[in-house]
């Protein structure tokens, strides 16, 4: 559907893309770990949590897309690091909404829901309506698809 | 600005080349005349008015929008040019491309005497061109090269084609920007779009912006168009419509927002029953927040299960293949390949094959043989990415897979 589609390009990469950036990460984590020793569970899901996302937002396609390169940076600037920008070869155009002077044209309803949507999405800020919906569309797919993944995860290691 | 300012330096530049000479004019050419020198002075490459007609004509430069902040109440309402439109009457014709592709294909031939522009045409309510049903407006894109229709005299004689893309741009001086849609509301402008969409290649300068609301459009006349990637919006209003600039930049960027619920109604489960974009985006936004939800609540009973954070790498690639796609699971066997033998390093060896005897199947003795000459890199490349999260270098070729 989404390759059918020539406007829009919502492809997203295999599972396993998913997958393997997910548990590097996590292995990451572990030659991590030692160094702080975390005992709180809090802070133990916060660093998953984190790796989950973060992995990511590289397997969707690391900085080509708008709502994981914000979160790329995101995370990075927590752990004071930098990321690496790959070369952008589209040009990436956004709309500052606040700026728009006529706010009471566009559809109200449709407004405030894309409010609630940047929100949401890391990234939206600074989108305009239908930029951010399809980065959300993105978005939603790259989200599922790490679901899948962390359940298999889950599943797997539980029944052992 | 700057950027517009150097591109308005260009335009400036190349029309001097493509302009025909002049010629000496009758009246109302010579009113265009002086106007356009001082056009051409402020760098007004669009513009050429004809107070009550419209004439549209972009010199090809088609992109920013020109603050020309040209008017048509600027200009004199001369009873000669309302005399001319009105024997054009494009208005009445089939469509205004009809028109201007006439014009362009005389105009190839013909020395452009007059060398009128063609611009967007705004109709103010006021003098509104009385003819009956001005409902269509339909715009076109002029070819870089072409310059000019020609003069109005001869414009009457060239018989209709429809067959090709309307080329003159119907940019006025208050260009906006063109804004891409995907709907084409007519069955013949789908060849016209094709033609378009190469003839637009090119010349194309514009980024892709999305319409503002600041658009300035006089009354112009679009052509739906679909799959152009640059930017390139063709609009045709439709019959019943405000043709108002901004009402039009509306629904283009409405119907845009609109196609893109429709591709996520698709995504998201159950929203097929669903009508209305309040509602729908209600539940696109509980979606996302579910779906987030959902991976906090994994992540909690990811670290509940595995207390110490010692993952198993080759354990719950095992675990984690068995459940995912079988086909897929050998393409990265390579890849996967270096950590196992990492880890085959520190004594996990026998697990491992048995683990990975157990998806593979089929998979073939070649692959162990690659992957335990791959030990020296192998143990070098995990030690590289033990330090920094940032470890592509073991991915690489994942890396660029999905990077592009």
């Amino acid at each position: 559907m989404a390759s059918a589609d020539k406007l829009i390009n919502t492809d997203v990469p295999e599972k396993d893309v998913f997958a393997l950036h997910f548990l590097q990460s996590l292995s990451n984590l572990r030659t991590q770990s030692p160094l702080n020793s975390p005992n709180k569970s809090i802070d133990r899901v916060r660093k998953i949590k984190k790796a989950a996302y973060v992995s990511m937002a590289r397997a969707a396609g690391g900085t080509s897309r708008l709502w994981s390169r914000a979160l790329l940076r995101r995370a990075a600037k927590d752990d004071n690091k930098s990321v690496r920008f790959s070369r952008r070869k589209r040009k990436v155009t956004w709309k500052i909404s606040s700026k728009r002077k006529r706010s009471n044209q566009r559809a109200p309803v449709v407004e405030e829901a894309a409010e609630r949507l940047r929100n949401l999405v890391p990234g939206g800020g600074g989108m305009e309506t239908s930029k951010l919906m399809e980065e959300t569309a993105h978005y939603i797919k790259c989200l599922s698809m790490q679901v899948k993944v962390m359940q298999c995860l889950v599943d797997g290691l539980s029944q052992k | 600005m700057d950027e517009f300012a150097a591109k308005k330096k260009d335009l400036v530049n190349t029309p001097v080349d493509l302009y025909p000479p002049e010629n000496p004019m009758s009246g109302p050419s010579q009113m265009m005349d002086s106007f356009r020198e001082t056009l051409w002075n402020d760098g007004g490459f669009n513009v050429h008015t004809n107070a009550g007609t419209s004439f549209r004509g972009n010199n090809n430069i088609d992109h920013r929008p020109l603050e020309m902040g040209w008017n048509m109440a600027q200009f004199p309402a001369d009873s000669g040019f309302i005399e001319r439109a009105a024997k054009f009457s494009f208005f009445g014709c089939g469509s205004f491309s009809e028109m201007m592709m006439n014009q362009q294909q005389s105009s190839l031939g013909v020395s452009e005497s007059t060398g009128l522009f063609l611009q967007d045409t705004q109709i103010p309510s006021g003098s509104k061109l009385d003819n009956g049903s001005l409902k269509d407006v339909s715009k076109l894109v002029k070819d870089r090269s072409i310059n000019v229709s020609e003069d109005s005299q001869s414009c009457g004689g060239n018989g209709p084609d429809d067959a090709k893309c309307g080329d003159t741009s119907s940019k006025g001086f208050n260009t906006k920007k063109r804004k891409r849609i995907g709907k084409d509301s007519e069955t013949n402008q789908s060849h016209r779009v094709e033609q378009c969409g190469e003839e637009q290649e090119d010349k194309k300068q514009k980024e892709e912006q999305s319409p503002n609301s600041n658009v300035n459009k006089t009354n112009s006349e679009k052509q739906a168009s679909d799959s152009l990637k640059d930017g390139y919006i063709h609009m045709r209003a439709r019959r019943g419509q405000a043709t108002n600039s901004h009402s039009l930049a509306e629904r283009v960027r409405r119907e845009k927002i609109s196609e893109r619920m429709k591709f996520l109604q698709d995504l998201v489960p159950g929203c097929d029953k669903v009508t209305g974009k309040a509602v729908m985006l209600d539940e696109i936004i509980n979606y996302v927040q579910s779906l987030q939800c959902q991976i906090e609540f994994l992540s909690m009973k990811l670290s509940a299960v595995n207390p110490v954070l010692d993952f198993n790498l080759e354990s719950l690639l095992a675990k984690d293949a068995l459940q995912s796609s079988a086909p897929t699971f050998p393409q990265n066997m390579s890849m996967l390949y270096p950590p196992l033998s990492y880890l085959s390093q520190t004594g996990f060896m026998q697990p491992n094959l048995s683990s990975m005897s157990l998806l593979n199947g089929g998979l073939k003795r070649q692959e162990t043989h690659g992957y335990e000459s791959d030990h020296h890199n192998v143990v070098h490349m995990n030690h590289e990415t033990g330090t920094a999260p940032d470890h592509e270098d073991a991915t690489g070729e994942t890396d660029m897979k999905v990077e592009q």
